[in-house]
């Protein structure tokens, strides 16, 4: 597929889940075809940062993919095989019609041209009480201006696993990147995964950063995400999880600081197909200067799915006037035997707790820090590995206020 | 007035009462007592008709009739009352509204006029004292946002309105402080007469000290183990559950 | 009064055994314009109605828009495409001489009005209620009016309106819902027959509650009605709008546009309860299309509009009573309970538009779905860079009652400043088994358990509801409930 039949087809979808993106700009941009590699750059920060892990021991394994293919020479695997698998030619089922979503999957499927397989290998030795997690850490690197990757992680039964995904983007000033990751949990497993901001948050506007992340979840299974947002141009994240199996649990975490012109488009699509499983979506949002950020949560509950709990919270400050918070929080149930709890505000920090601080000598600038650590603080609870995200979060936060 | 025959019943496939025999005379107080998890609040469950109970064998009669066959609502008009050990809340409908069309369907059974809101209203007073409320307690939503004790005094509220021949108290003495639980059982002692019977179901026997029963039945393992008179309630007082359960195991 | 919303079990009884009560078909002969929209048809109406050259105008370039725009898709409702040329325009009794008073009326109507439990040969029982009762298209009767017109409020028939107000007509029809709204809005515009109108003066409290009952009675009649209420600085109206509809095999379709317009400190209240014949229970089939659009824009400073709506019949609901707040601290307020049961759907919510400073929306919304019903609420609160300030709270509630029907929930929140405030609330709520006990071990059937329960929930709303209306949905949701569940 042709970048420019990529740019009409997107901008004329007209869905629920694509009008509230503003492709004006992606419609009119001019992206050239050809690569511009600037490799040697990239991997002397690579190997920065894999240094880094290394002395603070954050990581077991480290892949390092640069354009869909893993680089031995980078990585460090020893819990991970890795397989790759062909897309076949595309069919041409001209019958459908053409969604966005179609669109992302056929340009990722043809940009791609195969799926990396990335399998968790389990000690079978190993016996409930004596099971370590594993944490592996992605780096994805594109090289290419239009660049798609397709990643599949397989987690076998009884597994425990974190994948934190680092995704790093070309230099170039404008871009167009479709990536698709899916995560398929056996039965029984644990898996966390953290998508970090990606190395070099492009400023520029012409940059359209898509994610497809997709995860099922067997019985019994226990998943946690937590996004810390891009701040960048346009990044659209889709996240779909899939109870496949009874009595698991999937908690999502977000958290956005949006401090530029930034496009932000977050959709969490969670499908309670099976009994008794539980789901919580916690989205926290700063905007700052023209930022642009949607929340769309849905949670779908099928006939069959009793015992369903699901919670959602998008909280929203918002800092600026020309900043724009858009959220949709939505239910669709088929089922009366579920709790679902829904919401979403809007909002500012609470002048009564800065007044607070301020009577107590503390100045306004480090009020408000306070305050926002406080509403950033319960996004990274369950992740105790991601203290250094959070330090730089609060970096962030002062030099903004 | 209720004689529960050899009753053999379980809850989601757990089968909890085991061959269990009771009778209570009109006029009569009996006391249940047993250690948690005993199966002494499904007693409760089985007598008012809820759900979960399925029975497998042995019957219910009530002054004579068995009762297996008729839904709770039923039962609750042939003179069944059961003061909740959890009292449900049901958010939007007014305590007052709630009380007078529970006794209003009880008038229908019985061939009366139901009471209009005004009479209704002159009709409770005396009633609300007994409990110590006053009307706002009226105005509130359905049990929601009551304290332990105010669901409690509730559930008496109801049960000096609505006048039952059989009352069933679970566990009614579980999160009152000594105060609440003096004007409860006051107000349980103000309905004691020779044609209402009362079955009292507790862990502790503190209750039994305002409550007075006439028969106090050990309960475990789904079967009462011992019967005594109320010098029972003050012996497991003071030895525990354990000497009793011995033989049986 | 402790008189609560609670119903009797006698009354539940009695109400289920007349099924739909509003089932009949008045047997009146009525001259019925030939199937199809076209500007002959247009000028048809126009002409019969004897209208300004404004209004034709309006309509023609109502018409001339439409061949610009499509039905639309995106709400989450399945029914066959609608057909506007298989549908008829106009329909009028042919009694149709001027009344002057209620013994002039066709007898044959007027069994129709009690039957519908119209009181209006009692007016005593009326208690200060004026009812402008709409029988199709031509109204026929109207009460109460000398004496509103004594402190300068008019409320009348529509097209009586454009013969005697037409100023007033022309400055303020279609400022709040433009033809180009939304595709249904439109058609109401091309081919709008009756309606009411309510005009308020100047710091003028109405004195009564108006109230219109629509009717919708000749077969395959689409009914276009079109209301528009005008509240000039510091009044105060408070309006009520019920409707039945008698039982037919063929679907009807119901593209009503409401209007509101409150001035500076004007007040308007507009009060919905909504039991047209929701189709056969089992087929679904013959049940109203119902696709209304409902806006009221708070024009003034310190202006409040409030809508209240008991949705309960109708096949299909399509539905989203708004408000656009322009004066600066203005108030917009949605209460809705929308119960679905049988094979009915509801995709219904409301829009509120933050424009000026301090504005404040209020929402609370119930759905109930029972049956085989799918209920949606759909709802949009936008506050823009200009409505510094704003502040929203909303509340939708679902509740489910079986295991075939669905609630869905679908809210837009939009903010475009940095001093707004907004809170978004959704829950589902499950009528319990142990609520159920509870009731039953007082000895209050099941039936009865389960319609205090939902009349509990729906409360919130309920209670914004004139006393009488108050009653009257609180029946009406028992009633239904009682049909569905049984």
């Amino acid at each position: 597929m042709k970048v420019i039949d990529f740019q009409e087809k997107i901008y004329n979808d007209k869905t629920d889940m694509w009008r509230f993106a503003n492709f004006s700009k992606l419609k009119k941009a001019t992206f050239s075809e050809e690569a511009e590699t600037e490799l040697c750059d990239i991997e002397s920060k690579i190997e920065a940062i894999i240094e880094d892990d290394k002395s603070s021991d954050r990581f077991d394994d480290c892949v390092v993919i640069i354009d869909g293919q893993v680089d031995n020479s980078l990585s460090g695997v020893q819990n991970v095989s890795v397989d790759y698998s062909q897309f076949e030619t595309s069919k041409n089922d001209d019958e459908s019609v053409e969604t966005s979503d179609s669109v992302l999957d056929s340009s990722n499927r043809e940009w791609s041209g195969s799926q990396l397989i990335l399998n968790l290998d389990v000690d079978s030795e190993s016996s409930a009480e004596t099971r370590v997690q594993k944490r592996v850490k992605l780096i994805i690197v594109s090289s290419e201006k239009n660049n798609s990757v397709n990643i599949l992680i397989n987690c076998p039964e009884k597994s425990e696993s974190s994948w934190t995904v680092l995704e790093v983007f070309p230099e170039s000033s404008s871009f167009i990147q479709n990536h698709q990751l899916t995560v398929n949990q056996s039965d029984s497993s644990k898996v966390s995964v953290v998508y970090l901001k990606s190395l070099n948050e492009s400023t520029s506007s012409d940059s359209y950063h898509f994610l497809k992340s997709l995860v099922n979840l067997g019985k019994d299974c226990e998943l946690k995400t937590l996004d810390c947002m891009e701040n960048s141009s346009f990044t659209r994240h889709k996240l779909t999880v899939n109870f496949e199996g009874e009595d698991s649990t999937a908690d999502l975490f977000g958290l956005g600081l949006f401090k530029d012109e930034t496009a932000q488009h977050t959709h969490i699509e969670i499908n309670h197909k099976v009994k008794n499983c539980t789901s919580s979506q916690l989205y926290k949002h700063m905007l700052f200067n023209r930022a642009y950020v949607e929340f769309s949560g849905l949670v779908s509950v099928s006939v069959g799915a009793s015992g369903t709990l699901s919670n959602q919270s998008n909280p929203n400050l918002v800092f600026s006037d020309d900043a724009r918070a858009y959220s949709r929080p939505q239910l669709n149930i088929l089922n009366d035997d579920v709790q679902c709890n829904h919401g979403a505000t809007v909002g500012q920090i609470d002048e009564l707790s800065l007044f607070y601080l301020k009577s107590r000598g503390i100045s306004e600038k480090e009020a408000k820090v306070v305050l926002l650590k406080g509403f950033i603080e319960d996004v990274f609870n369950d992740f105790p590995e991601c203290e250094q995200e959070k330090r730089s979060y609060l970096e962030e936060l002062r030099n903004i206020l | 007035m209720l004689e529960i025959k050899n009753v053999f019943a379980s809850i989601n496939g757990v089968q909890i009462l085991k061959g269990t025999n009771l009778t209570i005379k009109p006029g009569e107080v009996h006391a249940v007592m047993g250690p948690n998890g005993s199966g002494k609040s499904t007693l409760s469950k089985l007598v008012s008709g809820h759900p979960d109970v399925e029975i497998e064998s042995g019957d219910i009669l009530l002054n004579g009739e068995s009762i297996l066959d008729d839904d709770p609502d039923i039962r609750a008009l042939k003179g069944v009352f059961m003061a909740f050990q959890y009292p449900v809340e049901v958010p939007g409908v007014q305590n007052g509204s709630f009380l007078r069309m529970a006794y209003n369907a009880k008038r229908k059974f019985q061939g009366l006029d139901e009471v209009d809101p005004m009479d209704f209203e002159e009709l409770i007073q005396e009633k609300l004292k007994w409990v110590g409320m006053n009307e706002k307690f009226l105005d509130r939503p359905l049990n929601q946002g009551f304290s332990g004790g105010e669901k409690k005094r509730n559930e008496i509220l109801q049960l000096a309105v609505l006048e039952p021949t059989l009352s069933i108290l679970d566990e009614t003495d579980s999160g009152l402080d000594i105060d609440a639980l003096r004007t409860v059982s006051e107000a349980v002692n103000k309905m004691i007469n020779k044609d209402r019977s009362f079955l009292v179901i507790t862990h502790y026997q503190r209750l039994l000290n305002h409550i007075v029963p006439d028969v106090v039945h050990i309960f475990s393992e789904g079967q009462i183990i011992k019967t005594g008179d109320k010098s029972l309630a003050l012996e497991v007082e003071e030895k525990g559950y354990d000497w009793l359960l011995q033989p049986v195991s | 009064m402790k008189n609560e919303s609670v119903l009797s079990k006698k009354k539940i009884e009695e109400m289920a055994e007349t099924s739909y009560k509003y089932g009949f078909k008045t047997d009146i002969e009525s001259e019925t314009a030939p199937k199809g929209l076209s500007e002959d048809v247009i000028r048809m109406i126009s002409k019969k109605k004897n209208e300004p050259e404004f209004m034709l105008d309006f309509r023609l370039k109502a018409l001339k828009h439409l061949s610009k725009m499509t039905e639309p898709d995106w709400a989450n409702l399945n029914y066959p495409k609608i057909d506007l040329q298989d549908i008829s325009y106009y329909s009028e009794p042919k009694v149709k001489k001027k009344l002057d008073s209620l013994d002039d009326v066709d007898p044959e109507l007027l069994k129709t009005f009690e039957k519908l439990g119209i009181p209006l040969t009692e007016q005593k029982k009326l208690a200060n209620v004026a009812v402008d009762a709409i029988f199709d298209s031509v109204s026929v009767a109207t009460t109460f009016k000398d004496k509103l017109l004594k402190v300068g409020v008019v409320f009348c028939p529509f097209s009586e309106a454009l013969e005697k107000y037409p100023d007033l007509v022309k400055k303020y029809l279609g400022t709040v819902v433009p033809h180009t709204d939304n595709y249904f809005a439109c058609v109401n515009a091309a081919a709008f027959t009756e309606g009411s109108f309510v005009y308020i003066p100047k710091d003028t409290l109405c004195p009564m509650e108006l109230s219109t009952y629509f009717r919708i009675n000749t077969e395959e009649t689409g009914q276009f009605e079109r209301t528009l209420i005008v509240c000039e600085d510091n009044s105060y109206v408070s309006y009520l709008e019920g409707c039945t509809a008698p039982q037919f095999d063929t679907n009807q379709l119901h593209a009503a546009v409401v209007e509101l317009v409150a001035l500076d400190n004007a007040e308007i209240k507009y009060s919905t309860v909504q039991n047209w014949y929701a189709g056969d229970p089992v087929t679904g089939k013959g049940g109203i299309y119902n696709f209304v659009t409902k806006r009221g824009k708070c024009q003034g400073k310190k202006s409040k509009i409030s809508w209240t709506q008991i949705e309960t019949g109708s096949a299909i609901t399509w539905k989203y009573p708004g408000c656009v707040l322009i004066g600066e601290g203005s108030i917009g307020e949605f209460y809705s309970v929308a119960l679905t049961t049988h094979n009915q759907q509801a995709d219904t919510g409301t829009k509120m538009i933050h424009i000026g400073k301090n504005t404040k929306s209020t929402i609370i919304s119930k759905g109930i779905s029972a049956g085989k019903s799918q209920n949606t609420y759909r709802g949009l609160v936008q506050m823009n860079k200009s409505a510094k300030g704003a502040d929203n709270f909303t509340q939708c509630d679902s509740m489910l009652i079986g295991d075939k029907c669905g609630a869905h929930t679908f809210p837009y929140i939009d903010v475009r400043n940095a001093s707004s405030t907004l809170g978004h609330e959704a829950a589902t709520v499950k009528v319990t088994d142990e609520q159920l006990f509870y009731f039953q071990q007082r000895g209050i059937s099941a039936e009865d358990a389960l319609t205090t329960i939902v009349n509990g929930f729906c409360k919130d709303v309920f209670k914004k509801l004139p006393t009488e209306f108050a009653v009257e949905a609180t029946q009406l949701l028992g009633l239904r409930l009682e049909e569905s569940v049984g």
